[in-house]
């Protein structure tokens, strides 16, 4: 009846037991407080079921942050266990434990973080940068959204429930096999990590059709702006990368679940087969969280410098050769594979050259800045420790680009200096640098400036202070996942090292948070009134803050990049006159589905086969009675749209 | 849905006009631009008075079309219709990604046999001639139901349809015998890496086949109810893309698993 659920799977060690108590307290703390302000008819009608790209980016957002807590605590966790974990002392967690640990940090801060508040960004910034009133697919983004938080929620089921993968975030067979991880670990990571990947080739698709058929009059690609082009970069990507690492965990299923022989180490299986398939989506997924953080950049520092951005062009034709060179990169994960020297040299030489367009952008901010009248407001802090970080971490890439130095260090933690490097100096922060940016657009008030500072000084210390020694450990023969190590190695220094700039860090998301709250009981005083907080330059600056529903009241029509600043120069082409607007209706059916999934995912994973066709069933009725009915809108008269529009404006302080 | 919403929507999926400025729109018959096919206008759905759609009665979800679209231009009053097809094109990529990667996988273990049978002991051409030729033939009945459709036929879609279905069914039929065939004589797909990799790529195809056999049979159940509408319309478009695809994959597997097999 219940497949391979026991009451066993309640069973964990201490350390879990707090989280899992302390998660379920807030959970009901939540639930007690949305019953207090009897908000849930609210939440349904204006949140759970819309399809309103603004709600559901900040909901994406929500959602990667409530996930940012969980994978930060898997971090301090293992920071704190390398700490004290040296000779005699074993340190509080247990071999196992740990590694369920790394392998659920990782998974949590890729798939659920950084894909989270990228999606969570294209959702907020695309329809409002290209002038649409929404995205080609509505329900389908809803869908999308749903898909990720499921694989979100099954992940923090697993705390509660058994126990997470021990193998490591992408489960290298043949450890992933059923022969070695016979417990339902892997299989959770199988499905939580397929539930939200399908979610993101949806969203992939959304967004691409989007931007190659919504754009406003007038906007050719070439007079797009740079953070749209990014993300149409990133989203080929995804719907070239993201298919593969659906077929490869479905292979990695049927291994485990059918007793096929893909990736198993007996019966002719190749388990480096998968290694292969694996990085063939992984590699294109770096630069998938990378480019939308490129495209933060490129928006925020020429708006910080008074200038247009620097070289235009070439920044578009970076962002292209990027997008093409990270599919033959991916063999550098795993030189070590013992393919021929040819091999290797092919993929270090391809490697390398990524260096090039990447250090184009790098020149193109710089020159962006040059002579021009550059604020140091706090997303500009953030772009320059970006640089700082990034410029660090591309020159220990360059390093482990060659195949001879990679050997050495493979798997050490060099490596997880250097990755951490790019994504949470160049991924993180470039989404913080974004995020200060956009907020007085989405909220209408701005972030408090000096709380924010005061973050940021502790995320820039404190990330030099973890990962610095992580280069020098790794150089010294440590290794990742590292759970135990001998007193006479010497690194338990450095290894303290690291765990105070993980604190610094953890003050630093702290006073973020703090930062947030105060900003919000602080409204009222600094409320943007104006719509255009930053002296901006591109349309999504020329309309409210928080922009109304239909976003823009007249669709711009635009004849050059930065037309607000145009604008703002009195050349604006002629615009057109107000216009019905077709709004799509909310809709419950994205919500059923990604709740039939947190139970299909669990189901699957404990093997309870009649619930899991339920589910399966019920989500394809779910879809059948969505796709058969006609499509619901909702009709806005011009002359009602236009009333709306001016009492808007008239409550503005620029018109 | 309004009623005017649903009265555009023919013309909002007119798409793909070349430029042509002070072309009259009226005397040239709009057609829908489906990616390399393009199809003329459903004939009943064309009654409609051109005049209804000009001027400025823009949708900005379901866009009227441009009477003289610029395509230099990126038009925001893309209708649905063009933004579905492009959507769908996109999705089949995928899917199609999906199919290479297990291509992939097939090449890599095909020699992986560990002591079992290779293709060339089990595949047998004619079975696999045959279900080719039956998907062929469904592909072109799933054809002849969208000209029937672009002829407001609803009789015909249906009964093409049908016949579809019916090879559809019986290609299907075709393979789950030819696989337990397999797993009777101990051949299963836990016996090797290559009988793995088989099952699955077959498999997969065979899987997506059903899914279109039970979208045929929705599609069959609106045009029942619904009658042949801009909306079951496009679904048929849809799902006639969604056959050829499967029946282009088909093509692959045939001859670099079954006719590469047994060479």
């Amino acid at each position: 009846m219940f497949g391979k659920l026991t009451l066993e799977a309640l069973n964990h060690e201490m350390s879990q037991n707090l989280a899992v108590i302390s998660m379920v307290l807030g959970g009901i703390a939540m639930i007690a407080l949305i019953t207090y302000l009897k908000r849930w008819k609210w939440l349904w009608k204006e949140w759970l079921t819309t399809v309103d790209p603004k709600r559901i980016g900040i909901m994406y957002i929500i959602v990667s942050l409530i996930m940012f807590m969980k994978g930060f605590a898997d971090a301090l966790m293992m920071r704190l266990q390398q700490a004290l974990s040296v000779g005699a002392s074993h340190g509080f967690i247990n071999a196992n434990h740990f590694q369920e640990v790394v392998s659920a940090h990782g998974t949590t801060m890729i798939f659920f973080v950084a894909m989270g508040v990228m999606f969570g960004l294209l959702n907020l910034i695309i329809p409002l940068q290209i002038g649409a009133r929404d995205v080609a697919f509505p329900f389908l983004n809803a869908l999308g959204f749903w898909l990720f938080t499921a694989g979100g929620m099954l992940t923090l089921v697993s705390l509660v429930v058994g126990s997470f993968s021990a193998t490591g975030w992408l489960a290298y067979p043949p450890l992933s096999e059923l022969e070695y991880s016979p417990n339902e670990g892997v299989d959770y990571w199988i499905w939580l990590v397929q539930i939200a990947g399908v979610g993101s080739t949806m969203s992939g698709i959304n967004f691409f059709v989007t931007i190659l058929k919504m754009r406003c009059y007038g906007m050719s690609l070439m007079k797009m702006p740079i953070f749209t082009w990014s993300a149409l970069c990133a989203m080929v990507l995804v719907i070239f990368a993201f298919p593969i690492l659906t077929a490869t965990l479905a292979l990695l299923a049927l291994d485990r679940y059918m007793g096929m022989h893909f990736f198993t180490a007996s019966h002719g299986g190749n388990p480096m087969m998968y290694i292969n398939l694996i990085w063939a989506w992984g590699h294109p997924e770096v630069y998938i969280l990378m480019l939308p953080a490129f495209g933060t950049f490129s928006e925020v520092v020429p708006t910080f410098s008074e200038k247009r951005l620097f070289g235009y062009t070439s920044m578009v034709w970076a962002l292209i050769v990027i997008t093409v060179l990270s599919f033959v990169v991916w063999l550098h994960h795993f030189f070590t594979m013992g393919a021929s020297p040819n091999v290797n040299a092919f993929f270090a030489i391809m490697t390398m050259l990524i260096a090039i367009p990447t250090g184009v952008k790098i020149f193109n901010w710089l020159f962006t800045k040059f002579r021009g009248k550059v604020h140091f407001d706090t997303p500009m802090l953030w772009f320059f420790a970006f640089v700082l970080n990034f410029t660090i971490g591309g020159m220990t890439g360059i390093l482990l680009s060659a195949p001879p130095v990679d050997f050495q260090v493979h798997n050490s933690l060099f490596l997880i200096a250097h990755f951490h490097g790019m994504v949470i100096g160049g991924v993180l922060f470039g989404f913080f640098c974004a995020f200060t940016y956009w907020f007085p657009k989405f909220t209408g008030f701005m972030l408090n400036e000096r709380l924010n500072r005061y973050a940021f000084w502790c995320w820039f210390g404190g990330f030099l202070l973890a990962f610095m020694p992580l280069y020098m450990l790794g150089f010294m023969g440590a290794t990742r996942r590292l759970d135990h190590y001998d007193a006479s190695t010497g690194w338990q220094p450095l290894f303290i090292v690291v765990g105070v700039g993980a604190i610094i860090i953890m003050i630093g998301a702290s006073l973020q948070v703090i930062g947030l709250f105060t900003s919000f009981l602080d409204r009222k005083n600094n409320r943007d009134g104006t719509g255009d907080p930053w002296n901006g330059r591109t349309l999504e600056w020329s309309i409210p803050s928080p922009p109304p529903f239909y976003n823009f009241a007249i669709v711009p029509t635009v004849d050059q990049l930065d037309p607000l600043w145009a604008k703002k120069r009195g050349k604006e082409p002629p615009q057109k006159d107000y216009e019905d607007i077709y709004m799509p209706k909310n809709t419950p059916v994205g919500f059923l589905i990604g709740m039939l999934c947190i139970v299909f995912g669990f189901a699957m994973t404990w093997h309870i086969f009649w619930l899991a066709l339920i589910c399966i069933v019920a989500i394809i009725a779910c879809l059948i009675a969505r796709l058969s009915g006609e499509d619901e809108h909702d009709i806005f008269k011009a002359a009602e749209i236009k009333a709306m529009d001016e009492a808007l404006r008239k409550g503005h302080k620029r018109v | 849905m309004s009623k005017r919403l649903r009265d555009c929507s023919p013309l909002n999926w007119a798409t793909g006009c070349a430029k042509a400025p002070g072309l009259d729109r009226s005397k040239v018959a709009p057609y829908y631009n489906i990616g390399a096919l393009s199809i003329v206008q459903p004939r009943e759905l064309s009654r409609v008075p051109v005049a209804q759609f000009s001027g400025e009665q823009s949708l900005m979800i379901h866009h009227t079309a441009d009477p003289n679209p610029d395509l230099g231009f990126p038009d925001p009053h893309q209708d649905s219709f063009s933004k579905n097809v492009l959507g769908f094109w996109i999705y089949l990529m995928t899917d199609c990604l999906i199919f290479a990667t297990l291509f992939v996988t097939y090449a890599v273990l095909h020699g992986s046999t560990f002591g079992g049978p290779s293709s060339k002991d089990l595949f047998e051409l004619p079975t696999a001639f045959a279900e080719t030729m039956i998907l062929l033939c469904s592909t072109l009945t799933s054809g002849l139901a969208m000209l029937a459709a672009v002829k407001s036929k609803t009789k015909q879609i249906l009964i093409w349809l049908t016949l579809t279905f019916l090879l559809g069914a019986s290609f299907i039929f075709i393979e789950l015998s030819e696989f337990s065939h397999f797993i009777r004589e101990g051949h299963g797909p836990q016996k090797s890496a290559f009988l793995s990799s088989f099952f699955t790529l077959v498999g997969t195809h065979g899987l997506h086949v059903s899914v279109g056999l039970f979208w045929m049979l929705v599609i069959t159940f609106q045009l029942l109810i619904a009658g042949l509408t801009p909306a079951t319309f496009r679904r048929l478009v849809i799902f006639s893309m969604f056959w050829h695809f499967l029946d282009l994959v088909w093509i692959f597997i045939f001859t670099f698993v079954y006719l590469l097999g047994v060479a």
